[in-house]
């Protein structure tokens, strides 16, 4: 489902950009059950809301306005377009250092974590409760059941293959992203592959 | 101002996490801000037990090396706005903390929070000395058996040495039957021999794996034995006075020789 917003953190605060071609009274929807259920999403950091390419009426501006209201806590909020909010310079950004690969064979146990500036390899399971870092791009020929970070220091190019994807949590550069709570570990014993795609992470089928 | 408890043993396997994730569920049940903390760094369970592994970004360690701020470790549950949990890490030891950091921490939380609950980790090292540090009260958990109750015993003496008084005794994971046959250890023979007040009484209950496994404290679910147990402890930790449960299960039999009269 393509959601009418979405979130991204940068060094200065959240920002909150809305989807083009959605109407309002979804992104109104959507909006007041996000605050609902995550009230405390922008506790302590400022708050960019993006209009993006979008016309919005006074009145449809007042209500946003006071929607995200109902956000706890949140220290200051803007309205920026087209993301003239501030962001981290792209070109700062690189992705594995000398795009090295480290290759690892064997299993990662709850506790052990592992952490290279370059691609890793794992060729093997990774269990829930350890932690694979990486600047670049993770690839586990096993089960992957803990918690992975690609792209970490902000390489969005950065993705996440794994014959059984299952993590505990997904991280790719500044996005997180946890499994939905109702449904019971996917079942699907294909290889998937998780990736940024408009700002969201995204999971889709790999094929070999 | 709020009070800090930590849940301790001793011995490993006597239910520690669970009574952690149950107290503090049914206190913030009763509308308490609770704080828990989990202090088995390298081993944690807490967040498994309450079903809030998946949402950890900073851990314990992270707040106490300053790489992020105290609220951004705290997870708040799913199920109360005022029921906080913050994880250890699991790829760190002990050494991570020490006991004037935990003290610190401590401090800090009970400022904000009704109740600051540290889950203590098995044996009597570094991470037993920092779960301790700081708190005001010590609940130690024990099942009816020699060897938890000899560790209990010994940690009423270290919580002494530490200056931490009156530590109160639950008793986990009582099996009616075994004890009406004079197989279990029965609770006035150890308390007799522990000789500190008893906070209360769990049952064993299959319902704990169920919910361990789940995620979801018993605790929420007063039907179940366990989960009134638990609430009924939270209860007299907030100082209501209630009577300890009957270790009799109301089964159908039961109940038909009340109805005929034969107990």
């Amino acid at each position: 489902m393509k959601s009418a917003f979405s979130f991204e953190i940068t060094a200065q605060g959240a920002v909150i950009t809305f989807e083009s071609g959605i109407s309002f009274s979804i992104i109104q929807q959507e909006l007041q059950q996000h605050t609902e259920e995550a009230k405390n999403f922008f506790s302590g950091v400022d708050l960019y809301i993006d209009l993006a390419d979008r016309k919005f009426s006074i009145n449809q501006i007042d209500k946003i306005i006071e929607i995200v209201q109902n956000y706890k806590d949140v220290k200051n909020i803007y309205f920026a377009r087209n993301h003239t909010s501030p962001k981290k310079p792209t070109s700062k950004i690189k992705g594995p250092q000398k795009r090295e690969t480290v290759f690892i064979k064997r299993t990662i146990r709850s506790g052990q974590k592992v952490k290279y500036p370059t691609n890793i390899v794992i060729m093997g399971d990774v269990n829930p409760g350890s932690e694979i870092i990486a600047t670049g791009d993770i690839v586990v020929i096993g089960n992957l059941r803990g918690v992975v970070h690609a792209g970490a220091g902000g390489y969005r190019e950065a993705e996440v293959l794994a014959l059984h994807l299952d993590p505990t949590q997904l991280r790719i550069a500044d996005l997180i992203s946890r499994p939905p709570e109702d449904e019971k570990s996917s079942k699907k014993e294909v290889p998937e592959k998780a990736f940024i795609e408009n700002n969201n992470i995204v999971v889709e089928e790999y094929n070999i | 101002m709020g009070k800090a408890i930590v849940i301790t043993s001793g011995k490993g396997g006597v239910g520690k996490t669970t009574a952690t994730a149950n107290l503090g569920t049914a206190l913030a049940m009763r509308d308490r801000k609770v704080c828990l903390i989990d202090a088995d760094i390298g081993l944690r369970n807490l967040d498994v037990v309450m079903g809030l592994e998946n949402r950890i970004v900073y851990d314990i360690v992270d707040v106490v090396e300053e790489n992020c701020r105290l609220e951004q470790g705290m997870i708040r549950d799913k199920r109360f706005d005022d029921l906080f949990l913050l994880p250890a890490a699991q790829t760190r030891d002990k050494s991570a903390v020490s006991p004037s950091q935990m003290k610190e921490l401590i401090d800090e939380l009970k400022e904000e929070m009704d109740y600051v609950i540290v889950d203590s980790p098995a044996g009597i090292e570094q991470g037993f000395k920092n779960a301790i540090a700081g708190v005001d009260k010590a609940i130690i958990v024990t099942t009816p058996e020699v060897s938890a109750v000899r560790d209990a015993d010994r940690i009423i003496g270290l919580l002494e040495a530490e200056g931490v008084n009156d530590p109160q005794v639950v008793i986990n994971r009582i099996v009616a039957d075994m004890v009406n046959r004079g197989d279990m250890m029965n609770i006035n023979d150890m308390i007799e021999i522990l000789a500190i007040e008893l906070l209360g009484i769990v049952p064993d209950d299959e319902n704990i794996v169920v919910s361990t496994n789940k995620g979801e404290p018993v605790a929420l679910n007063e039907e179940t034995r366990a989960g009134k147990a638990f609430n009924n402890i939270a209860r007299r930790i907030e100082g209501e006075d209630i009577p300890l449960m009957s270790l009799e299960e109301d089964s159908f039999f039961s109940k038909l020789k009340k109805m005929v009269g034969l107990s």
